[in-house]
């Protein structure tokens, strides 16, 4: 049933859009909704993705617009240079890897195993889950300003404690240990999402399955393991793919960790969490070589269309995908 | 065996709690912590051994922060809600439209229209940052706010796709009866739909106004310092006349910043904890 009112059958056979004129009629209200989004999709992405594939193979710095020239694969060959020579952006890939290495998997099992606790029939659910989610519905401006003062060399709290505990201890975390504030940071603010992400999971298995592996003899352990594990593999497959797209774009939380009181989107952080959008931004808006900066940036998106392919490839060996016959389509 | 169950489900409630109470406490310390010293003098905050508690609590670094001329808190304060504004209305709108459309819409190319949608939530943003940068800088939108209501004009895949689940559950029972009515697809949309959307409506327009409140990134790339909001100018720390940072106001200007989403969350945690679900987007 359509609840379309429709003026007359058509008449003629005037085709719009590949449609005939009936079916465009009763279908331009579709089009017409979805335009502002179309347009800014057309706007914002495509046009400036077709822009910077051309740009990677210029020399263009912000100025020359009618004199730049195009230099074939140039600006990837020197990207390439430098990862042989182990340069600044070879530096930034592996910071970057390395936070995404570590971050991830700790951020998984963590959010895993606290929204398996919550799940265990608690009293407090709701509140719990809530408190855990306050430091990421926190804004990064200011969860990152209480890591700064908790870690302060001078007057931590973190160093405190650990004063009072082991006296003479004193640590210089913000200008020694970046890499593990920023690790730190972005743990604490990261798993509230995982952890009601989790639950929901965890709350949607089938009690009659945990019944049912219960009465064959399973231990708490084992119906973790073989049972709600999973059927939790496609929640911890979407994390996994959320957490490499993000963590390899890291660029804010470094630059508002960096030692100092003034912070603009310039400012270079320590040596230890130099990400590499720290690098492209730095290549590309202060080194004014918009050109090389756009090849990186290129290369970052390959890197991670790359990770992304082969996670989803992968997927079909370690994630459990429930058939659904009445999927809407 | 069945005693050996009685005696594991004795401890086991009390060491599991024991276990969840601790981690909350952990993950909940550096935010007491910001509390407790957003009312400290800064002599006591950067005393060393720790003062611990404030030996009376300044309430007056809050009134000092919002009324002192030089951080001009306030004017940023209204700039960030001017700039979330301008961003979240249209944003939530015009992927309320979008979402209707694509759950109930049977055009041709809407298949096809729907996975550029899905592509567009895999492509980060960042890879387009430089041609983005040098389009709006032709186009005289950098540090202009303007800019944020073009964004929001364009609405987002994430709402877009919540929208969608939401329309598509809707029975058609009420389309048809607007349609007997008389009413074509714009107002059956605006009077049928919009109205009995209020939960998706809420949490949408939240995700929108704490994405704009809350980021740093794109309004320190965009915007100068005539523009300034709350993100940037928390960004670094509060001076005193003679340039020194002071860090205790610094993070009383942080909890008025961070309260109000806070609060907000709160108050609808049961729709935000749906509309994370539904996106697995995190905050």
């Amino acid at each position: 049933m359509t609840s379309d009112i429709l003026p007359y059958p058509p008449a003629r056979t005037q085709k719009i859009l590949g449609m005939s004129r009936y079916e465009w009629l009763k279908n331009r209200w579709f089009y017409i909704f979805i335009a502002p989004w179309f347009l800014g999709f057309l706007a914002f992405t495509l046009f400036p993705v077709t822009i910077g594939v051309l740009m990677s193979f210029t020399n263009f710095n912000g100025s020359n617009f009618q004199t730049y020239q195009f230099v074939g694969l140039d600006n990837y060959r020197e990207a390439f240079t430098q990862v042989l020579s182990s340069g600044d952006f070879w530096h930034a890939v592996t910071v970057t890897v390395r936070y995404a290495l570590i971050t991830i998997p700790i951020n998984i099992s963590l959010s895993l195993f606290i929204a398996v606790l919550l799940t265990r029939n608690i009293h407090g659910q709701g509140l719990f889950r809530t408190l855990f989610y306050i430091p990421s519905i926190i804004p990064v401006v200011a969860s990152v300003w209480i890591f700064k003062a908790l870690m302060d060399n001078n007057y931590g709290v973190v160093n405190s404690v650990l004063d009072a505990l082991v006296p003479g201890t004193y640590v210089r975390w913000m200008t020694e240990y970046p890499f593990f504030v920023l690790v730190m940071w972005s743990i604490w603010a990261g798993i509230g999402g995982g952890i009601i992400i989790f639950m929901a999971g965890i709350n949607g298995v089938p009690p009659e399955l945990v019944e049912a592996a219960r009465i064959d003899g399973a231990t708490n352990a084992q119906v973790f393991s073989f049972v709600t594990t999973p059927l939790l593999t496609p929640v911890i497959f979407y994390q996994f793919l959320v957490g490499v797209i993000g963590s390899l774009q890291v660029l804010t939380e470094p630059i508002l960790l960096a030692p100092g009181g003034l912070k603009s989107i310039g400012t270079i952080p320590p040596r230890e969490t130099y990400t590499l959008m720290i690098h492209i931004y730095q290549e590309s808006f202060t080194r004014l070589r918009y050109g090389y900066g756009s090849a990186l940036l290129w290369l970052l998106f390959c890197f991670i269309l790359i990770l992304t392919l082969i996670v989803i490839y992968t997927s079909k060996y370690w994630v459990y995908y429930e058939v659904n016959p009445q999927e809407e389509s | 065996m069945t005693r050996t169950r009685s005696f594991q489900r004795l401890i086991e409630k009390p060491s599991l709690y024991g276990v969840i109470i601790a981690l909350t406490i952990l993950f909940m310390l550096p935010i007491v912590w910001l509390l407790i010293s957003s009312l400290k003098a800064e002599s006591d905050f950067m005393k060393w051994p720790i003062v611990w508690f404030p030996p009376t609590p300044k309430w007056d670094n809050y009134l000092r922060v919002i009324t002192d001329t030089r951080f001009d808190f306030l004017k940023a304060a209204f700039n960030s809600i001017v700039l979330a504004l301008l961003f979240s209305v249209p944003n939530v709108l015009f992927s309320a439209s979008a979402g209707y459309a694509f759950a109930r819409g049977k055009a041709p190319g809407r298949n096809a229209l729907f996975v550029v949608l899905m592509a567009t939530m895999m492509i980060p943003q960042t890879v387009t940052l430089i041609p983005q940068f040098i389009m709006y800088s032709r186009l005289g939108l950098v540090n202009n706010y303007l800019l944020w209501f073009l964004w929001g004009l364009a609405g987002s895949p994430f709402q877009i796709l919540l929208f969608r689940q939401f329309f598509a559950a809707f029975p058609r029972e009420l389309e048809d009866a607007a349609a007997i009515d008389g009413a074509g697809r714009l107002r059956t949309f605006i009077q049928v739909f919009l109205p009995n959307a209020k939960p998706v409506l809420s949490i949408t327009f939240l995700f929108a106004f704490s994405w704009v409140w809350g980021d740093w990134f794109n309004q320190s790339l965009f915007l100068s310092a005539d523009k300034v909001t709350l993100a940037m100018k928390l960004a670094s720390a509060f001076t005193d006349p003679k340039g020194n940072p002071i860090v205790t106001l610094t993070l009383t200007g942080l909890v008025i910043y961070a309260m109000p989403l806070v609060l907000v969350y709160f108050l609808m945690q049961r729709q935000l904890v749906q509309g994370i679900v539904t996106t697995g987007l995190k905050g």
